[in-house]
């Protein structure tokens, strides 16, 4: 592919995205919205499975604490602070989540961290639900979209389409920060855990602290696109945090590919245009998803990012053997030592 | 005097009611390359795990350059300078050679808080991808920095895992069967590499090994595990010349030495 | 008092569910997270039999036997499309994979039997209250702890005591080896899994009335299925059985003593148990 055409689909993609709002319909906007936070929320969960090995299956109580966070404070009238609200959003869902990691990764791993993480979510979710002042099981209606104030100049995101491209920009940055972190040394440390973590321990890699470290920063992100979320809905329920929710940034991320930085933002795009295109059909698209997945994993582990990935590198690099499927082969095991 | 940089005291390990090393003293000086020989089940790999961390040991000391480790993690003991070699080459199969290395020597600098290069961009630290290639160029893998480290030959995996450790700048290099699975002039290449990195890098090497050719030409001393004991432990014309090992272990294998 | 037949019946509620997903947990090495799925299913199709207002006893076990079989033979299905293929994947793969299998029936049961709720009535016989002593307890929850305790016995007459069960505990065991001393694993593997499936069917089925069904329906008793599991050790029935009852017990005199925040005390215990016992409460015996 040459360079042109690397950048064409990204752009095309992002001026798609800012765009929405003056030619498509006011549902498709909100679901494109809510898309992109999920995206991003996707994202911050591949960090902790695609880079470094851990799956957790509980991650929706980060997104439900940062909605929380966001909500309760932009309802008190904070608004005018928005961004130091996301901030202290992630901080809050980061100092939880280091807490959370500090007692789980020291023990479990796999299926044990899978149902651990999970039953956090829950009892977060369930306390959530008794909790008279977070409106119990109802949750917070309500959530005013705030105004910011830019020195002289204040952008009113309750207005308009407003709202919709702050969220464009936010999630672009949380992106542009996720990338970081994935591309620079830590990331680099991080995949080396996950390949083979007793190695990486031999080069004098802390994998505990590092693991930690990515089930920090996960869990901040996290909380911080629930943050954003929040004000996007208006409305926040103990429902966010339930192991649905959970399961949808490993749905993403399967679909998209984990071992791809944006495979998870694919696969949330693919999802919602597959949800879209079956609203009519109640149950249709669980079960169009549910085989997608079903094939994804049966058939091309690498998901629809590592299948493209494949069929281009096919293409500048014809295998003599024809083998072009070697790297889903090998890739696999090396995931599995990952995982323990 | 020199320095004794490795000293293990009494060491021992039972999986469950099996003790496999039962009590094992030995030392190692700086600058010497000491060898563990022994048949198969005589508890040389399981040392060798005990000495740098990857398992636990039921009881004795492991001490390194005078400070106890017993109780320290592997990567704490790497940190310290202790470098090592799996008996199967393990290196991270789904990065490139070059990166291999790199996340080695970045582990390295991060752990002696040397500075890796500006934090804003993602592009490694220029002083990293020097090492980096030094490390390369050493191990002739130069022409291959950009090669998946799951297609390597196995003899280039070998070497790779050897830069990987080196990039750690070891005091002591701890090499698990470095010879395992080579073709006879593989071996010998191996074996030559090992000599010209102990000489450039003036470096402490204990191996085990099954090669009696690679042991008698490279090791200064040697020590002969059986059962999980200590049978023998001196220069290898000691070791050649001591009855017990003759009949243990040499007796089977003394022609090929 | 009270909350002790409760808390059993909540109990073995669970524990009805967390039987097959040990099961197969034991011979698949997989937590099957389309369980809950496969209960909804079997409690739907006992539904659609059975109507609203079964007429007996008799009519509700029969709905019941019929919602497992159903289930079974889908079991099976499954279980030759995608089981027996992700055998040699990765954890995290197995499960989302089983995930997806869950996707899809919770699909299917949406569209096949809507969104609305159903319910159903306790037959005749189920659905007053005896007393004993000076206690009134609801037919419908002895008939459970009845039903649970069956099945468990059932369970332990099969597994440890005929020829076929003692060969699923040496595949749980060790698989390698079975195969080794030529035992038929791939019949007992499938004939295991087949079971596992029913016996969600069968559950789904027997605790159908005092029930909303709901697409949703699948998800509480999962979880709850998961949590007796991995408290009991993966794998192993009798742990399952021991731990269900406990998180029953736990439950129910959690709602008595903290009636402000019910079902809070189960995921407590259970994170607790997760912590300090990761191996189960019986562990290092897996069968």
């Amino acid at each position: 592919m040459t360079r042109a055409a690397r950048l064409a689909v990204p752009t095309a993609a992002v001026l798609l995205l800012v765009s929405l709002p003056l030619w498509a319909n006011s549902g498709v906007v909100f679901l494109a919205g809510v898309t992109m936070t999920s995206a991003v929320f996707a994202l911050s969960w591949n960090l902790l499975f695609g880079y470094t090995g851990l799956a957790s299956f509980g991650s929706a109580g980060f997104f439900s604490i940062g909605a929380y966070v966001s909500a309760v404070l932009l309802r008190e009238g904070y608004g005018s602070l928005f961004l130091l609200v996301v901030v202290l959003a992630g901080l809050v869902g980061a100092a939880v989540s280091w807490l959370v990691g500090c007692v789980a990764l020291r023990r479990s791993k796999g299926i044990h961290l899978a149902i651990l993480t999970l039953a956090l979510a829950e009892l977060l979710r369930i306390t959530l639900s008794h909790t008279r002042w977070l409106g119990s099981e109802d949750g917070l209606p309500n959530i005013p979209r705030p105004t910011l104030p830019f020195g002289f100049v204040s952008v009113d995101l309750a207005a308009g389409n407003n709202y919709y491209w702050f969220l464009c920009a936010a999630c672009g940055v949380l992106t542009a920060a996720l990338w970081w972190i994935a591309h620079g040394r830590f990331g680099r440390v991080l995949r080396s855990i996950r390949q083979d973590p007793e190695r990486a321990a031999f080069i004098g890699i802390d994998v505990h602290a590092c693991r930690l470290g990515a089930f920090t920063l996960s869990g901040g992100f996290g909380a911080a696109v629930g943050a954003l979320y929040a004000p996007w809905s208006q409305i926040v329920t103990p429902d966010l945090g339930s192991m649905m929710h959970s399961t949808q940034p490993i749905l993403f991320t399967l679909i998209g590919g984990a071992t791809s930085f944006w495979g998870p933002m694919i696969g949330a795009a693919a999802f919602a245009v597959i949800d879209f295109g079956t609203r009519t059909l109640v149950g249709m698209s669980e079960i169009v998803t549910g085989s997608i997945l079903l094939a994804i994993v049966l058939f091309a582990p690498h998901g629809l990012a590592g299948a493209w990935r494949r069929l281009a590198g096919a293409r500048v690099r014809p295998n003599p053997n024809g083998n072009t499927a070697a790297g889903g082969a090998i890739g696999r095991p090396a995931m599995r030592e990952g995982a323990w | 005097m020199v320095n004794r940089i490795l000293d293990v005291r009494g060491v021992r390990k039972n999986y469950g009611a099996f003790e496999v090393l039962k009590g094992i003293d030995l030392d190692v000086e700086e600058g010497e390359t000491f060898a563990i020989i022994g048949p198969n089940g005589a508890g040389k790999t399981t040392l060798f795990k005990v000495m740098t961390g990857e398992v636990g040991c039921n009881g004795g000391q492991v001490l390194f350059d005078g400070a106890d480790v017993t109780r320290q993690p592997s990567f704490r003991r790497v940190r310290r300078g202790m470098g090592r070699t799996f008996q199967v080459a393990r290196v991270f199969n789904e990065f490139s050679v070059f990166d291999n290395v790199l996340v080695a020597v970045e582990a390295q600098f991060a752990a002696a808080g040397v500075p890796s290069g500006p934090r804003h961009t993602v592009r490694p630290g220029s002083a990293a991808v020097d090492r980096t290639h030094e490390l390369l160029d050493k191990l002739d893998l130069s022409a291959r920095a950009g090669t998946p480290a799951q297609s390597l030959s196995h003899g280039d995996r070998k070497r790779l895992e050897l830069a990987i450790a080196l990039a750690g700048r070891p005091r002591i290099l701890m090499l698990d069967e470095p010879t395992a699975g080579m073709s006879p002039s593989d071996r010998t290449a191996a074996a030559d590499l090992i000599r010209r990195i102990r000489a450039s890098e003036r470096m402490t090497v204990v191996m085990t090994e099954h090669d009696m050719g690679v042991i008698f030409g490279l090791a200064h001393r040697i020590m002969v595990m059986n059962g999980g004991t200590r049978i023998a432990c001196g220069t290898p014309d000691e070791i050649r010349r001591d009855p017990v090992v003759r009949s243990v272990y040499l007796g089977r294998e003394a022609q090929d030495a | 008092m009270f909350a002790l037949i409760n808390g059993l019946s909540a109990g073995m509620a669970i524990f009805l569910v967390a039987a097959g997903l040990t099961l197969m947990f034991g011979v698949m090495r997989i937590l099957n997270f389309a369980h809950g799925a496969f209960f909804m299913i079997g409690a739907y199709v006992a539904a659609t039999l059975v109507g609203s207002g079964p007429h007996s006893i008799a009519t509700l076990i029969g709905g019941a036997a019929v919602g497992g079989a159903a289930v079974g033979l889908l079991g099976l299905a499954v279980e030759r499309v995608v089981f027996r293929r992700i055998q040699h994947v990765e954890e995290h793969f197995m499960l989302i994979a089983t995930f997806a299998v869950m996707l899809i029936c919770v699909g299917a049961v949406k569209l096949i039997w809507g969104l609305d709720f159903v319910s159903v009535d306790p037959p005749p016989g189920l659905d007053g209250a005896v007393s004993i002593g000076d206690l009134f307890v609801p037919q419908f929850s002895l008939f459970v702890i009845g039903a649970g305790v069956a099945v468990f016995l059932v369970l332990e007459l099969f597994i440890h005591r005929l020829w076929m069960g003692k060969m699923i505990v040496s595949i749980t065991a060790d698989r390698w080896m079975a195969n080794l001393l030529g035992l038929n694993v791939p019949v007992a593997v499938t004939l295991a899994v087949v079971a596992s499936f029913a016996l969600a069917g069968v559950a789904g089925g027997l605790l159908l009335p005092n029930q909303t069904l709901s697409p949703g329906l699948g998800d509480a008793y999962l979880l709850l299925g998961f949590n007796a599991v991995i408290i009991g050790g993966l794998g192993n029935v009798r742990g399952a059985f021991v731990a269900a009852i406990l998180l029953g017990l736990i439950d129910s005199f959690n709602a008595v003593l903290l009636p402000q925040a019910p079902g809070i005390a189960v995921y407590v215990g259970m994170i607790g148990f997760l912590l300090l016992r990761p191996e189960g409460i019986f562990a290092g015996r897996r069968a």
